[in-house]
């Protein structure tokens, strides 16, 4: 393999991609980044087993070939070479040797065939989307998700294709947030998948708040996001999600409506006084009244009143404040709308106008 | 001789290979297999080879083609869907964090969407709540998975986690067919005598040999000679060896003295060549109580305890079972 390129044409898909390489790891291979030079360009892929990031340059290439290299040490060799710099890479037996300017540097390899790679995932029916749709999709629901959970399947971010629509789902058993993307979705029937966490991760921190489209594909095994010059492919959890349509409530009559912010706030300030590990608050809503209350066991307490639009009987019920506070915070609106069925059924949290996310909390003893 | 390759087949094991090749041809691979039989058969090369077989992409042979795509990364090592647990190093148990961390991995879909297959060898080895965390996974394997646990104690094994398993126990070969392998394989003379050691187990016979067990099995008959005759002292024969050989000693110890009922219980001839220089006409039940010690040690022989005490107190049970011969012990 011989290239030849722009310091900052192989700096800047190797920071893409290395946020993957694990620092410690248990295969030396994976502690290297595949180079393949090719007819199609070259791209640099990195993996941990679970995620895979492919990224796409163009050098000049004078002899095709693939080669693993140590990825961090690439990457700080290339990141510290003089900005503008000519780097040349070449393989010369079982080394890698890359030149820019007048420094020379001689890496260790492996070869190309160690390093597992996921080529096909299978036939899929590709979705295109806004990049900032599909960000915003997972940005407001991905806060549910369980965290090494024993139930693995909800360790992770459901997707779910069904005509017309994509819908994302997490819940970690306690709370539930549930949000859908109206667009030309192909889908013949409803297929579903769940990502895990860790590729969810990896996936916000590369989707950006941009108008381009990005490719979504859901393979059998794999989703497979494209972007401009970077592929993402992560391997699916191995499940069946529990049906959340049961745990929606509808509701029609105890329905109130506050404004966002000021609730918000409220609730940061009763949570100070609350339970450190639990979090318990107590709503008791009164006529257009909402009285939030919060005590410890050193019998400290906060109250605090709120004016509300609720017009059916008074109740109380209590809640974890985090996870009403992580609703809120996805929620962009001004005004919310919580729907209550009674003191011990999960409540359903959502903005006014936009009901394409919607957020359930289960109640809290107190 | 030669490093033995890791998923090679080694002669012994045909008749189950084949037995195990057939299931899964028949689509009938059970979720979970656990592999016994003495140390040295060669069990976790049986284990690698079946795991091989699953992933190959050319499966529909007799055995892992070696030569496409995912046979590359067998044998690097990096195949994504095959998981190996084993103690890490410098730790001799196989910890919970790496068997929750598989249980993990195993949650995921299979990278090439064939099986996924987790190896964990030596199965005793996983401390308490390692097996505990490994039953979750053993009662509701995800589809497609195969759990191969791989054990020379399998009676050290929770019984939850056996009974949970298909059960292959692997014997070892016949005396002779271990002796032709290893000449066929070029072994030293003394890799066949240390046979008798092992219990017929060749690759355990070929490592002692290596670990230079065939000269320390003649220095101890030759002590064992002396101690009886009443020419070295039990206390002297025991500081002749290094703390870390005393497994290794007990082990010969009890080929020694096996070796020794054999031939004097069936009278025939000794597997050990130079046991004729020890004293015949030893006390039967003696013979056995010795025996006896040796089996208790092997089993305390992870404790910590003064290496030079026990080596002495085995020489002295050896010296108060033969018989005196005017001299005073």
């Amino acid at each position: 393999m011989k290239i030849k390129l722009q310091r900052e044409a192989l700096l800047r898909p190797l920071q893409s991609v290395i946020g993957v390489v694990e620092r410690r790891q248990t295969l030396p291979v994976l502690g290297n980044i595949l180079i393949v030079a090719d007819d199609n360009g070259m791209t640099l892929t990195a993996t941990d087993l679970e995620v895979e990031l492919v990224a796409q340059t163009t050098p000049e290439i004078t002899e095709p070939g693939q080669i693993t290299v140590p990825a961090r040490k690439l990457m700080d060799i290339v990141r510290n070479l003089p900005e503008g710099a000519e780097v040349a890479v070449s393989v010369d037996g079982d080394q890698a040797v890359i030149r820019a300017e007048r420094s020379r540097f001689t890496l260790a390899t492996l070869p190309a065939t160690e390093f597992p790679t996921v080529e096909d995932i299978g036939e899929t029916r590709p979705l295109v989307l806004p990049q900032r749709d599909f960000r915003e999709l997972i940005e407001k629901t991905h806060f549910a998700m369980a965290l090494q959970d024993v139930r693995y399947y909800l360790n992770g971010l459901l997707l779910e294709l069904e005509p017309g629509k994509l819908r994302a789902v997490a819940t970690d058993g306690h709370r539930l947030a549930l949000g859908e993307l109206e667009g030309e979705v192909t889908a013949e029937q409803l297929q579903q998948v769940i990502v895990p966490r860790k590729g969810v991760q990896e996936l916000l921190r590369l989707l950006d708040d941009a108008d381009d489209q990005v490719r979504v594909e859901l393979g059998g095994n794999h989703i497979r996001v494209s972007l401009a010059g970077l592929r993402f492919t992560s391997k699916l959890i191995d499940g069946r999600f529990p049906d959340y349509q049961r745990v929606i409530p509808t509701v029609d009559d105890r329905v109130m409506e506050a404004e966002r912010e000021p609730l918000r706030q409220a609730l940061v300030r009763a949570s100070i006084l609350s339970n450190e590990k639990y979090r318990g608050v107590r709503f008791n809503l009164g006529e257009n009244e909402l009285r939030i209350q919060s005590n410890n066991p050193e019998h400290e307490q906060a109250d605090e009143e709120l004016t509300v639009t609720y017009g059916a009987e008074a109740m109380e019920i209590g809640f974890n404040a985090s996870y009403l506070l992580d609703a809120l915070h996805a929620v962009d609106g001004d005004q919310v709308r919580m729907g209550l069925v009674d003191s011990s059924s999960s409540t359903i949290i959502e903005d006014v106008n936009d009901r394409r996310y919607r957020y359930v909390v289960m109640p809290m003893r107190l | 001789m030669t490093v033995p390759e890791e998923d090679r087949l080694y002669p012994w094991f045909r008749d189950t290979w084949d037995a195990l090749v057939q299931r899964v041809r028949d689509d009938r691979v059970p979720h979970a297999v656990l592999l016994t039989g003495a140390p040295g058969l060669g069990k976790r090369a049986l284990a690698r080879r079946l795991a091989h077989l699953l992933l190959c992409e050319a499966s529909a042979e007799h055995a892992p083609c070696g030569t496409c795509p995912r046979c590359g990364l067998l044998r690097a090592g990096s195949h994504p869907d095959l998981h190996t647990l084993m103690p890490e190093d410098g730790s001799r148990a196989i910890r919970v964090d790496a068997v929750r961390a598989l249980g993990a991995s195993l949650g995921l879909k299979s990278q090439y969407g064939g099986f996924r297959v987790a190896i964990v060898s030596p199965a005793e080895r996983m401390n308490t709540s390692a097996a505990n965390s490994l039953l979750k996974t053993l009662e509701e394997p995800p589809q497609g998975t195969v759990l191969l646990l791989v054990s020379d104690q399998p009676s050290r094994l929770p019984a939850t986690i056996r009974s949970r398993c298909q059960l292959v126990p692997l014997q070892a070969p016949s005396r002779e067919a271990a002796a032709e392998w290893l000449e066929a394989e070029g072994a030293d003379r003394e890799a066949v005598e240390l046979l008798a050691v092992t219990g017929n187990a060749p690759l355990a016979a070929v490592r002692l040999q290596q670990e230079g067990a065939g000269s320390a099995l003649g220095t101890l008959v030759d002590q064992l000679a002396g101690v009886a005759r009443g020419q070295i002292t039990p206390v002297h024969a025991a500081s002749q060896w290094r703390k870390e050989q005393a497994t290794l000693v007990v082990d010969l110890l009890m080929a020694v003295a096996m070796d020794l009922a054999r031939t004097q219980g069936a009278g025939v001839k000794p597997r050990i060549s130079r046991l004729n220089q020890l004293p015949q006409g030893l006390d039967w039940e003696k013979l056995h109580g010795f025996l006896d010690e040796l089996l208790e040690q092997r089993r305390l022989a992870d404790h910590p305890l003064n290496t030079q005490l026990v080596l002495e107190s085995l020489f002295i049970r050896w010296s108060d079972l033969c018989p005196r011969e005017g001299i005073h012990g």
